[in-house]
């Protein structure tokens, strides 16, 4: 456990980094979450967000207890993860439309937003380009980008791939078996 | 004009790279490559607007 790396989940919000802390989570490693947020229609089997998270650039020195746990980190917040702390990433994928599209049907309407999906959709892309290209220069952490579409295509190839990463040991037909593509809701084909 | 210091060897490299793609001179392929490198990033509107979204879903303060 001291020297285990701290799992972290990350995506853009609606990439599908809930249903990697529900794999893990079956799969054997201790989810955090503190269920501030509760499952609703947008996503039924739970968040598994941590409120504490939102302060990482406050206070990140908590991080040390989470060693071999999995906790979600949204990637706009990686930036505030310690660097004396080891981490293995699992950072999903997803295609920027169906992001937008799963985004604005949790905003619901009435939500006013000054710029259209296309800006949105350059802004996130550069945003992921650069967060992907300062994950991968970090010396202490590890990085898995997992592909959204191709985990819910593939869920038992994806468990072991997860697995490999995170250094064997989980319960892979369990992870696989939490892929439900009936979830899988805003998909553009 | 602002000056920057830059390895010998990526020096001598960026200068044969702006010969051989036609540039000419190698200010003008530096001034090139950092600008293309510049397009790369948010702008401070985009990245406030991703702000914006992520505070409207509750995924940041």
């Amino acid at each position: 456990m001291k020297n285990e790396p701290v799992i972290i989940v990350s995506g853009l919000p609606r990439s599908g980094t809930s249903l990697v802390m529900q794999m893990l989570e079956q799969g054997g490693v201790e989810a955090v979450t503190d269920n501030v947020r509760k499952p609703d229609k947008d996503n039924p089997r739970g968040y598994y967000e941590l409120q504490k998270t939102l302060s990482l650039e406050e206070d990140n020195s908590w991080l040390h207890e989470m060693r071999g746990k999995a906790v979600k980190v949204v990637s706009p917040l990686l930036y505030d993860l310690l660097f004396s702390e080891k981490f293995k990433v699992l950072f999903v994928q997803r295609d920027i439309r169906e992001i937008l599209a799963s985004q604005a049907a949790m905003l619901g309407e009435g939500i006013e937003e000054e710029r259209g999906d296309d800006e949105m959709a350059a802004a996130f892309s550069k945003h992921l380009a650069m967060v992907l290209d300062w994950l991968h220069r970090q010396s202490n952490m590890e990085v898995l980008t997992i592909n959204y579409k191709g985990l819910i295509a593939a869920p038992e190839e994806g468990a072991g791939i997860m697995n490999e990463f995170l250094g064997g040991g989980l319960d892979e037909a369990a992870m696989a078996r939490a892929v439900d593509p009936t979830l899988y809701r805003r998909r553009l084909s | 004009m602002p000056k920057i210091s830059i390895d010998p060897l990526v020096y001598s490299e960026a200068k044969w790279a702006a010969e051989s793609l036609g540039y000419s001179s190698l200010e003008e392929f530096v001034h090139h490559v950092i600008e293309k490198e510049l397009s790369k990033l948010a702008s401070p509107e985009e990245d406030a607007a991703i702000d914006r979204r992520l505070k409207g879903l509750g995924y940041i303060k």
